[in-house]
């Protein structure tokens, strides 16, 4: 069930929000826990069973992990459950290239071979394995008590907000509101506007841009002029952010109206300045997992005494085992996007780059004027994307060479102004504006005491606003009310 | 305090700055080039001068250079 969808907004949203209500301080985690599951299986039919499943063995992961911390057992029990979830993972996810690659090795020496086709990946299953890995790891490095509660742990894992798409939620941030949540009307409000938000991103924004990206980068790509190709993957820039950030915004609304504080995905990632800083403030949830889970313990893994002694005498100024582990980490985080190349190569470009800007780019461009460290970032994001939405590297290469215009394309055949339609132009001057915290900045200026009661006005007008919109957007796929499309 | 004048003189030596003072809220934050890579070279620096090793706990816990300060105090017990 899409979060955008008639069914969700329409049905199932208000039937439970009304039920959540109704059932009462004893019953609410179980109705939640059982719309949740409701949730997964109407989205995924018998794959319910797996996430039942993984439930039921990380819970016991837990307890066990807590009980044996001191000993061997413990670290046994760790990866156990380090093995079952990442198994599962790579099993679904990468079952298919895996048994594809070892069927061409196989046949190269006449080898019968088995035939795994195309694997159905679990809704989900990237989130809630990381969830579960940082839940049992965490409970292990003693730094947070295993959850004795069945159904308490069921609700952390199956919550449906952050069920299809994240965030990834850490034990110890909701562990409270797991036992104890108070109805608050100022968080259940804050909780729908933040809704609306998200939804007016996707549905208004990044929807409207994805026509005109996918229609580009279906287009063949010797024909594909310079500007097109530009155009084409900074409006899929904007796509992915509003995309994906706006399902966040949905997913921690929904949370705070039943009353979890789900941490913040994203920070305005657009106006980094450095890749470094780029990625603490896209999918944060992400990044720092991987720093919390992969990262710091494989640098700490990779230490011999000899270095300890270097870095201690103030030898190792420049800390190479770091890069290898950030090299390593992004390899790591690209796998986890989707299976194929291009996303390895996409993991391991930010992972190179994030390692030169370890070792001196980084002091370098902290003495840059602003305006060239924002070029910077986004010429790197924006390139590294070409990979990212590229079915193969024979395309991602291609469109490289169109961004560059060392194609024979003539721009006869497919010119840019056959793609700059109004509806495109204005979601593109929306996405650009909110990309940055322009809008943030000024609700500051109107939240002074002398405009507080315009302000509430106008931001109440402003939700229903988007509401109206993209609710009128849901339900017709077709209909754009305010802006008309002329292609 | 003895403790923080030796954690102050780690500091300027790992983060290559000879200006930095330290204070018990400061964070990373206020750390120019103190990130997830330099932090991994402060601890081992810290772990390797002072003769002391940081469990799991301690090292997701330390939130400042305050908790720093006390969660070393604490494994030297000479506070």
């Amino acid at each position: 069930m899409l979060f955008n969808s008639p069914i969700f907004l329409f049905l199932f949203l208000p039937i439970v929000l009304v039920g959540y209500w109704f059932a009462g301080r004893r019953l609410r985690n179980h109705f939640l826990l059982g719309a949740s599951i409701f949730f997964y299986a109407w989205g995924d039919g018998i794959y319910v069973v797996l996430l039942i499943f993984s439930i039921f063995a990380n819970y016991l992961f837990g307890i066990l992990a807590a009980r044996y911390r001191e000993s061997l057992k413990g670290r046994m029990v760790l990866w156990l459950a380090l093995s079952f979830n990442l198994g599962t993972l790579v099993w679904y996810k990468y079952g298919v290239l895996i048994s594809a690659n070892i069927n061409m090795t196989l046949s190269a020496f006449d080898v019968q071979h088995l035939q795994l086709q195309n694997q159905h990946i679990p809704l989900g299953i990237s989130f809630f394995t990381f969830q579960a890995i940082a839940y049992v790891t965490d409970v292990y490095r003693d730094v947070a008590c295993p959850q004795k509660s069945l159904p308490r742990f069921a609700l952390f894992m199956a919550l449906f907000p952050k069920l299809t798409a994240g965030p990834i939620i850490r034990y110890g941030e909701v562990s409270e509101d797991l036992a104890y949540r108070k109805i608050d009307l100022y968080l259940f409000s804050s909780g729908v506007r933040r809704f609306v938000i998200g939804l007016g991103k996707k549905v208004l924004i990044a929807d409207t841009i994805a026509k005109t990206t996918d229609h580009i980068f279906a287009i063949s790509l010797q024909d594909l002029t310079s500007v097109l190709a530009w155009l084409g993957i900074i409006c899929y820039s904007l796509q992915l952010y509003f995309d994906f950030s706006g399902y966040s915004d949905m997913a921690i609304g929904l949370g705070r109206m039943f009353g979890f504080r789900i941490q913040e995905n994203f920070n305005y990632p657009y106006v980094a300045r450095s890749l470094t800083d780029f990625w603490r403030r896209w999918h944060i949830s992400l990044s720092t997992w991987l720093r919390d889970y992969i990262f710091i313990p494989l640098s700490y893994a990779l230490m011999t005494d000899r270095i300890r002694n270097k870095i201690a005498e103030g030898n190792y100024k420049k800390n190479y085992l770091s890069v290898f582990s950030i090299f390593v980490t992004f390899t790591f985080c690209g796998l986890w996007h989707g299976q194929g190349y291009t996303f390895i190569a996409w993991g391991m470009l930010h992972g190179v780059i994030l390692g030169i800007e370890s070792l001196w780019l980084g002091k370098v461009i902290k003495k840059w004027k602003a305006p060239l460290q924002h070029a910077y970032l986004l010429f790197i994001v924006i390139m590294a994307w070409v990979l990212f939405r590229s079915p193969e590297m024979s395309f991602a290469f291609l469109y490289f060479k169109a961004l560059a215009g060392l194609n024979s394309a003539t721009g006869l055949q497919y010119h840019i102004s056959l793609y700059l339609n109004n509806e495109l132009l204005l979601a593109l001057l929306a996405g650009i504006v909110g990309a940055t915290p322009f809008a943030k900045n000024i609700t500051v200026y109107f939240e002074r005491e002398s405009m507080k009661r315009f302000t509430i006005v106008a931001e109440v007008l402003f939700i229903a606003l988007i509401l109206f919109a993209s609710f009128a957007s849901v339900a017709d796929v077709t209909f754009s009310p305010f802006i008309y499309r002329r292609f | 305090m003895e403790l923080q004048n030796r954690l102050n003189e780690l500091f300027c030596e790992v983060f290559d700055d000879d200006d930095i003072k330290i204070t018990p809220e400061m964070t990373a934050n206020d750390v120019d080039g103190w990130d997830s890579l330099s932090h991994v070279n402060l601890i081992v620096a810290i772990e390797t001068k002072f003769n002391i090793r940081f469990n799991q706990k301690d090292l997701l816990t330390i939130k400042n250079v305050g908790d720093l300060l006390n969660c070393i105090c604490r494994i030297l017990s000479e506070c």
